[in-house]
């Protein structure tokens, strides 16, 4: 089916969340994973505005207020000045090297599109392809967050999948979604809350943050 | 509104739910919040009590759905919310609320005097504790019911382990939260299995539905029912946290817990039991109930008669009661299946009524015991004694409780055990030997352990209460127990004589809804006014109209008044008592908790397998004259079926999680690494099975 030049940018913006989400599985530095997720939250707020306007849904304009302040600009800033604060080396290490982590990030979109694709006509916004690209970014941020050693890395993935269970929200619950999206939004200033207090207590206990020290409180 | 349902819902609802706020939250001066918060909570079981009774008089049941569109489903959902406040749930209720009512007023002063930390959050977890109490009478689905019953469990291992300082209550406390987990799995069990039997979630729906289920699929709904409701009401062998946990706890919290909180599993039991599965009983769940209650009887009442921890004998009395409950619980099962229904209206109606006569006694001597044991600093029989002469009003308000829990009349104990009786003697009529022989058999244990009973509660009164002080701490008591906390025993006291004398005040309320529950006609057991007998089967047992008896009974005590204050032949002389020309008599030589026990140890030896050390005295052998030289002797009692049952369970537990715990590597990446895999094999699970239609 012909898609409208609204649809046609919705799916280039959506496109932008998916890459910003697979960039971050191959890039090796902390800052640029901030800076890929504001960017992704960015992204996520333009998904919003587009939607509220091609769909006629005015309530989600405040949904892209509320991304495009807390997820682009507070919780990056934020998560910018507890690695400076707390001195952490700015390099990403990981336990999968990156070029395993890339060919897992195409797995997943691959798994996303092969089961959830089917779903698509269940989505209020049949256009974009939204609901394989939401689950990808949850698959990718929960791997993210699993194959990198730092805590701050898990805090990163834990936000990334955030957005991709927002994402889902979006395209499957359009319109009558304020009080979800308003949930999540509030999850996501608590996560970011609680992975603060993490971080700053386990640099307090073990001088690190890498999150392997944690094998010592096994009991 | 038009209804004073919702209204009174609501009032009492709001009135918890403020007190567990104000107690909580409050930042105010600690005294004044836990009176705020108490004060709150008497006015939610106040409006509770009136619900309860207006229910009881209007009949039928009220219904009220929990549907917020948006937020919460509504109809046949199985996450539909549902409050349904039947007969039986308003006996419960108003339980509750008589005995919370009765307890939050001692609470004032309990608080005042006996608890030293953290009283305002104390106070509103009890707040909190009466809400969900009253949610689990009052709600109609198994959502709603779940969420109550665990509720109810969480906030009460909060009280239980108010004083967590001490390592024994922390582990007291875990060790009920283990246990109730466990019967909470098992309630679980038997209501998800009923609802997906009858295909609906709510109690009301499921009763017209269980006919089409087989046998075997009751009787594994009844097993369940029967272990996780069995468990929270402590019967033997899964008592095991109730003599561990009530003495741990704070004891207006124990008077609650022991009063209202292990009836919650009776109700449970009767909800499943009879309301739901009532038509389809079979004989073996009848004579399975009576068997484990005769043995909870017996196990507990002779465990009560060992302990020298005044509390845990009382913890040991209740499971023994809980015994007398479900033994004429199965009592009425077994008429049920036998199709008499009139008969196990009377079995029901005695289980009924003892439920709420111990939910008043047993909660009056924890409070008597809280304020003996608060005032002297331990629990501890030996170490008692002599509180009588400080302490006049809570001895005579305790000596009340002992005398009603022993069953003696005119005390309300006696009715229920009386009733148990008629009940188990009419299997005569019944014409099946094996129910004749069986039920023969439980009258002997109903006696004996109703005999041993008072055997117990001539010890925890005479031991604590009479001589004189055997430690300084116990000479030391000066006041009695502040006004409320007295105030809070004689109401219950006064409602055990009331309930004793005139138990047709309860008998008749109790009629209608026991008839709805066996599916008889109505049985009218609350016509005999004052004076009148007591409910009894056809022409057969004994007649008793307990009225007299308590008239004669007050006759005779004014009698022997009158003749005492008369003027004698021998003008009455008082002196010190006969010392057997010994020195002056001391403490020492007064009767002791175990020395008192000593008989009962000896004849059931063979069940406490007690181990008795004596120790020569020091610096001296052999016997010298008339006086033994023995200076020390204890006696350890094995405490039964704790380690033989359980023990290896919790081995074969701990064997299975070590196994388990090689997954938990400890590293949080491993962890997160499960999650993805989980999550990426239920996705290809999902293409798999309902790929093709989406």
């Amino acid at each position: 089916m012909s898609l409208g030049p609204g649809q046609q940018l919705l799916e280039v913006v959506a496109a932008v969340i998916l890459v910003t989400a697979w960039v971050s599985l191959v890039h090796r530095r902390l800052d640029a994973l901030v800076g890929l997720y504001a960017l992704q939250s960015a992204a996520m707020a333009g998904v919003a505005v587009l939607v509220a306007y091609l769909y006629d849904a005015p309530l989600l304009y405040l949904t892209a207020a509320t991304i495009a302040g807390l997820n682009a600009v507070i919780v990056p800033r934020v998560l910018l000045r507890i690695r400076r604060d707390l001195e952490i080396p700015g390099e990403v290490n990981m336990f999968v090297s990156v070029r395993t982590s890339a060919l897992a990030g195409l797995g997943c979109l691959l798994l996303a599109e092969l089961v959830v694709g089917p779903l698509t006509p269940l989505a209020q916004i049949p256009a974009a392809g939204l609901l394989p690209i939401s689950v990808t970014v949850v698959l990718i941020g929960l791997f993210l967050a699993a194959t990198r050693r730092k805590a701050f890395t898990q805090v990163v993935g834990m936000l990334e999948m955030a957005n991709g269970v927002f994402l889902a929200g979006l395209a499957l619950t359009f319109g009558l979604g304020l009080l979800l999206e308003l949930g999540v939004a509030a999850n996501l200033l608590i996560l970011a809350i609680v992975g603060r207090l993490f971080l700053y207590r386990m640099k307090d206990s073990f001088d690190t943050v890498d999150a392997d020290t944690l094998r010592a409180l096994e009991g | 509104m038009t209804s004073p349902d919702l209204l009174l819902l609501a009032l009492s609802v709001s009135a918890f739910a403020a007190s567990t706020l104000a107690g909580l939250v409050d930042r105010g001066e600690e005294p004044r919040r836990g009176r705020v918060s108490l004060g709150l909570a008497l006015l939610g079981a106040g409006a509770g009590g009136v619900w309860a009774a207006w229910r009881l008089v209007e009949g039928g049941t009220w219904t009220l759905d929990l549907a917020l569109p948006g937020f919460t489903p509504s109809g046949g959902a199985p996450t539909a919310l549902q409050v349904s406040i039947g007969p039986l749930g308003s006996v419960f209720l108003l339980l509750e609320s008589v005995v919370g009512g009765a307890v939050l007023l001692a609470s004032l002063g309990y608080l005042r005097e006996h608890v030293h930390e953290r009283r305002g959050s104390l106070a509103g977890m009890l707040g909190l504790f009466l809400l969900s109490l009253e949610l689990v009478v009052t709600s109609g689905t198994v959502f709603l019911f779940m969420v109550a019953w665990e509720g109810m469990t969480l906030v009460s291992y909060f009280l239980v382990v108010h004083e967590h300082g001490s390592w024994e209550v922390r582990r007291a406390g875990l060790f009920y939260l283990v246990m109730s987990h466990v019967a909470g799995a098992a309630v679980l069990t038997s209501l998800l299995l009923l609802a997906v039997g009858t295909g609906s979630w709510t109690f009301a729906g499921m009763a017209p539905e269980v006919s089409h289920l087989g046998g075997w699929w009751t009787g594994a709904i009844f097993l369940a029912a029967t272990l996780g409701f069995g468990t929270k009401a402590g019967l033997v062998p899964l008592h095991v946290w109730l003599p561990e946990a009530h003495p741990a706890a704070p004891s207006n919290v124990s008077a609650l817990m022991s009063g209202v909180m292990i009836k919650m599993g009776v109700y449970g039991l009767v909800l499943v039991g009879f309301e739901i599965l009532g038509p389809t009983a079979s004989l073996w769940w009848g004579f399975l109930l009576l068997v484990l209650g005769a043995t909870s009887a017996l196990v507990g009442v002779l465990n009560a008669i060992a302990q020298q921890d005044l509390k845990r004998l009382l913890a040991f009395s209740s499971v023994e009661n809980v015994g007398i409950i479900f033994m004429a619980l199965g009592v009425a099962l077994v008429f049920l299946s036998l199709g008499l229904p009139a008969l196990a209206g009377l079995a029901l109606l005695a289980a009924l009524f003892h439920s709420f006569s111990h939910g008043l006694f047993k909660s009056l001597l924890f409070l008597g015991a809280g304020a003996a044991t608060g005032a002297v600093g331990t629990r501890d029989m030996e170490r008692l004694g002599g509180l009588a002469r400080p302490m006049p009003s809570t001895s005579l308000l305790f000596l009340g409780g002992a005398l009603a829990i022993s069953a003696l009349p005119p005390f309300n104990g006696f009715v229920g055990e009386w009733l148990l009786f008629q009940a188990l003697f009419a299997s005569f009529t019944t014409g099946s030997l094996a129910t004749e022989l069986t039920f023969t058999a439980a009258a002997g244990v109903l006696a004996l352990a109703s005999g041993l009973a008072a055997y117990a509660f001539v010890k925890a009164f005479g031991v604590s209460f009479l001589a004189h002080p055997r430690t300084l701490e116990a000479a030391a008591v000066k006041a009695d127990a502040p006004g409320t906390m007295r105030g809070g025993m004689a109401l219950l006291l006064g409602l055990c004589l009331l309930l004793g004398v005139a138990p047709f005040l309860l008998l008749g309320p109790l009629s209608a809804p026991v008839a709805g529950l066996v599916g008889a006609p109505a049985l009218d057991y609350g016509s005999g006014g004052p004076l009148g007998e007591l409910p009894r089967p056809g022409s057969q047992g004994g007649s008793l109209a307990i009225g007299v008896v308590a008239l004669l009974l007050a006759g005779g005590i004014l009698v022997a008044w009158v003749l005492r204050r008369a003027p004698s032949v021998v003008a009455a002389r008082s002196g010190p008592t006969w010392d057997c020309g010994m020195d002056a008599p001391t403490a020492r030589m007064e009767y002791t908790a175990s020395g008192y026990a000593q008989p009962m140890m000896r004849l059931f030896a063979g069940f406490y397998r007690a181990r008795p050390h004596t120790e020569p005295a020091s610096g001296a052998s052999g016997r010298s004259g008339v006086l033994s030289r023995i200076g020390r002797y204890e006696m350890e009692v094995e405490y039964p079926l704790l380690g033989e049952l359980f023990l290896p369970l919790s081995r074969g537990v701990e064997r299975l999680g070590s196994r388990i715990s090689r997954l938990q590597s400890g590293g949080i990446h491993t962890y997160l690494g499960y999650m993805v895999l989980t999550l990426v094999v239920l996705l290809i699970l999902l293409r798999i099975a309902g790929g093709g239609s989406p």
